[in-house]
């Protein structure tokens, strides 16, 4: 037998990106459907225009997301957790800038069950003060750690460097922004942006005839007492280039964060900037991999990644170096970077990294619940799932020359924000 | 229901496979049984540095990753106390690939120095990142020895300390290659859109050659009943302190072990479970808790982990920490209780065999503690644990002489 020899290799012409189903609900709400699966499980996540860019008060957002499970007039919170956990069922709440969701999570035989539990949560949260209290201690104490962690400080401070003068992308929290809201403000947060004008939602899992009727008895019913008025501030969409070194007594290592602002994927060259990221930092075997792991041993890890938020979005390189090394590993990340806009890469490179990302784009639909994730972040673009033929088809056709003038465009070293802790 | 088919090739080579036609991927899964409690005590952290090594190019091969990458494949690796394991996921056309990798670093590694030179850097750097420079991440590198003063599980996964890292030589790694890496001291499974027969003809053309080496077992020191309470204390750079609590408890193949892990469960698994309620909503002694057994192949830990709010003592705190225990060492819990943790153990269950990667870990992890069938079974081992059987479990597990107490301390407090 040949060892030596890489057996022969096959990729698909085409990946089925597969199309939810949609269905409206009798209040308005479109719920996007993805029936697949062998388990008898069940994802539901409703997806609010509920994060921080939609407000000025830093953490109102999240409170206001992650309180929800925080008890309702019927229920203390220890009534609401229990009642889920009879079901077996679980709720995950998420806050990002753009969006805020909530997700539950159940065997489809509880479906019915879990659905009211849920609905009562989204429309009967009542944020008792005792604990919105136990919040503010909980995440003062969290935030005190993750003070101490280098790679926090890189960070925080590199967003807000690049997003500045109070973008929602770029604020901090600190210890008073959890304390300064009442338990006004949360309500209204709550009910202006928590209703089924403001929503939409994703059914992932194996459902069962009566799941939809499930749903339209529940969320379907909601009707919400307020008209729903978006509010959108306008925040500046440059940032100043510039280096920041955030000292850290007795750090072993150093957290190095370097980058800047790209378009999001309504852009037609965000999927190009994703295939010129992969180049870099973005897999395994990746040029700063190569170079400052597997060659130079200076770190555990080293990674660079395309951000895409509904307002912008971002490119950034991330690692935690050895602190004596930490001036050439900087060297080596420009050194990188630079390479990308004046040579061009190599066919035997090029045709691994296409290779890599459409095995990667065929991971992240495997699945109802992966599916869900992608629905998702189109959706939330007002873009649909034909994005992802399209991006196939970018990573397919690329060229040597269109990445050189992508990073030529966009990646300039002398353009980026670099924060170093430790 | 899991369905499977398992094989073993002449050499002793064990293949598992689990059949699915709905996914265009396969994920292909080989535990070798070898963890840090097979190492030498001077010679610690060796099982996880060997694991970084298997990425450094085999007999035939000089790269493990670039063909992976190149076929559409994503690997990684963990190492721990009791396993190594090494799993990938590709699209099923290209899975001849995966079998050429695995088969062939399984055969023989290149043993380069510069790989070893390199990930020993490394590993230094990821002892730094994860132990050293993160507030508490040394607990476990002082717990362990604390809770353990003769079994192997007394170190860390990382080693004891980094010179023991930094010393690991070429002869080293050729002889735990020798002892350990054997076909017949491996699991192999696959999950995904390949048939069985089709999985047992490729194991057997790509590792049915690779002859099994003699085994060499070393038997490993079992821990003797502790006999004393233990207490060590630590002063941090650190926002809070912290009281962690370690109990002996039993180990992955005791009578005990479904009823010990639904014991984490009642105690912390939720935010209505007693503990966290009792100690962190209604009395507010602690800003975070969390319970957990760490389930090893030999007896494990029943671990308490609880951060201090800002005014509390230590005195305070464990004072209210046993007097929850002694509770549940002498009633029973409610029916509602267990009701509670048996369905959320089930749910989790279900929802962990969603992924194709899982299965292929889970089934070997069960053909590795007695048989891959057990996976269908566990269901039915939570649900027969009753209330009476976690009560005994409670009593054994929580003694003062089976306990280890760790202070871990801001710099401000003064005792």
């Amino acid at each position: 037998m040949n060892r030596t020899t890489e057996p022969a290799l096959l990729l698909p012409d085409k990946i089925t990106v597969p199309e939810p189903e949609v269905t409206e609900l009798k209040n308005g709400v479109k719920v996007y459907c993805v029936n697949a699966g062998e388990q008898e499980i069940l994802k539901l996540e409703i997806i609010f225009r509920a994060g921080e860019w939609y407000g000025d008060k830093i953490a109102l957002a999240t409170m206001v997301n992650k309180l929800m499970e925080a008890g309702t007039s019927a229920k203390t919170a220890y009534e609401l957790s229990q009642a889920f956990d009879y079901y077996g069922a679980y709720i995950e709440t998420e806050c990002t800038a753009d969006v805020a969701s909530v997700k539950l999570f159940t065997l489809t035989r509880f479906a019915k069950e879990t659905f009211i539990l849920l609905m009562e949560m989204l429309t009967d949260a009542v944020f008792p003060e005792e604990e919105m209290e136990l919040f503010a201690t909980q995440n003062i104490q969290q935030l005190r750690i993750n003070r101490k962690k280098v790679e926090y400080l890189a960070r925080v401070k590199f967003n807000h460097l690049l997003f500045p003068s109070g973008h929602p992308y770029g604020r901090i929290a600190d210890e008073e922004s959890y304390r300064q809201h009442s338990q006004n403000d949360l309500k209204k947060w709550y009910t202006e942006t928590y209703c089924p004008q403001n929503c939409l939602a994703i059914l992932s899992g194996k459902t069962d005839d009566n799941t939809l009727q499930y749903l339209n008895d529940t969320l379907g019913e909601w009707k919400s007492k307020v008209q729903h008025q978006p509010v959108e501030l306008n925040y500046p969409s440059e940032f100043i280039p510039q280096k920041s070194f955030i000292p850290v007594e007795g750090a072993v290592q150093s957290a190095i964060r370097i980058g800047c602002r790209i378009p999001n994927k309504l852009h037609p060259d965000f999927a190009s900037l994703t295939v010129l990221n992969t180049v870099l930092g973005g897999y395994f075997g990746s040029r700063l991999m190569s170079n400052l792991r597997e060659d130079k041993g200076y770190t555990y890890g080293i990674g660079s990644a395309t951000v895409s938020m509904v307002h912008s979005g971002y490119f950034f390189v991330t690692t935690q170096v050895a602190a004596t090394v930490k001036e050439d590993a900087l060297i080596q990340i420009y050194k990188e970077i630079q390479i990308l806009r004046e040579q061009e890469i190599g066919e035997v490179e090029l045709q691994l990294v296409k290779n890599y990302m459409i095995g990667t784009l065929q991971r992240s639909m495997d699945g109802p619940m992966a599916i869900s994730d992608r629905i998702k972040s189109t959706l939330i673009y007002g873009l649909k799932m034909n994005y992802y033929e399209n991006y196939l088809h970018v990573i397919k056709n690329i060229s040597p020359e269109q990445l050189i003038h992508l990073a030529k465009t966009y990646l300039h070293t002398e353009g980026m924000v670099e924060v170093v802790a430790g | 229901m899991l369905k499977f088919e398992k094989h073993t090739l002449k050499n002793g080579l064990t293949v598992i496979v689990n059949y699915d036609s709905s996914t265009p991927l396969v994920a292909m899964n080989i535990l070798y049984k070898v963890g840090a409690r097979n190492e030498d005590e001077n010679k610690t952290g060796f099982a996880h540095l060997f694991e970084h090594l298997m990425f450094g190019g085999s007999v035939n091969i000089p790269s493990y990753d670039e063909p992976l990458q190149r076929a559409g494949g994503e690997n990684n690796a963990f190492t721990n106390s009791d396993f190594t394991n090494y799993y990938l996921t590709l699209p099923v056309q290209n899975i001849e690939t995966a079998f050429w990798l695995e088969s062939d670093r399984m055969l023989s590694l290149a043993f380069s120095e510069k790989s070893l030179d390199v990930q020993r850097h490394v590993v230094v750097e990821e002892f730094k990142q994860r132990y050293l420079n993160q507030p508490y991440g040394d607990v476990w590198l002082n717990l362990r020895p604390l809770a353990y003063k003769v079994h192997p599980y007394r170190w860390a996964t990382i080693g004891k300390k980094i010179s023991h890292i930094e010393q690991a030589t070429m002869n080293d790694v050729k002889d735990f290659f020798a002892t350990w890496y054997r076909p017949d001291n491996a699991i192999l499974t696959l999950s995904g859109n390949i048939q069985p027969e089709t999985a047992f003809t490729l194991s057997e053309k790509w590792f049915g050659e690779i002859v099994s080496r003699p085994v060499k077992n070393k038997i490993i020191p079992q821990e003797p009943p502790q006999t004393e309470k233990r207490i060590l204390e630590l002063q941090r750079d650190v926002p809070a302190n912290t009281i962690y609590k370690a109990f002996h408890a039993c180990s992955r193949f005791d009578d005990d072990f479904h009823a010990t892990e639904l014991l984490a469960d009642v105690l912390t698994g939720s935010k209505s479970a007693r503990l966290y309620y009792k100690l962190v909503k209604q009395d507010k002694i602690f800003n975070a808790l969390s319970t957990y057994f760490t389930g090893d192949l030999d007896k494990g830990l029943f671990i308490i982990d609880g951060r201090l709010e800002e005014k509390i003592s230590f005195q305070t705190a464990e004072k209210a920490l046993d007097a929850e225990l002694a509770k549940i060492t002498s009633e029973l819990i409610s029916e509602k209780e267990l009701t509670i943790v048996q369905q959320k153990t089930e749910s989790a269950l279900v929802f962990s065999e969603m992924n194709i990667a899982n299965r292929a870990l889970n089934l070997a992890y069960f053909e590795m503690i007695g048989g891959a069938e057990l996976i269908n079974k566990q269901i039915e081992s939570y649900r027969s644990v009753t209330r009476e059987k976690i009560l005994s479990v409670a009593k054994n597990i929580f003694r003062q002489e089976n306990e280890s107490v760790l202070y871990y301390k801001t710099k401000e407090e003064k005792k």
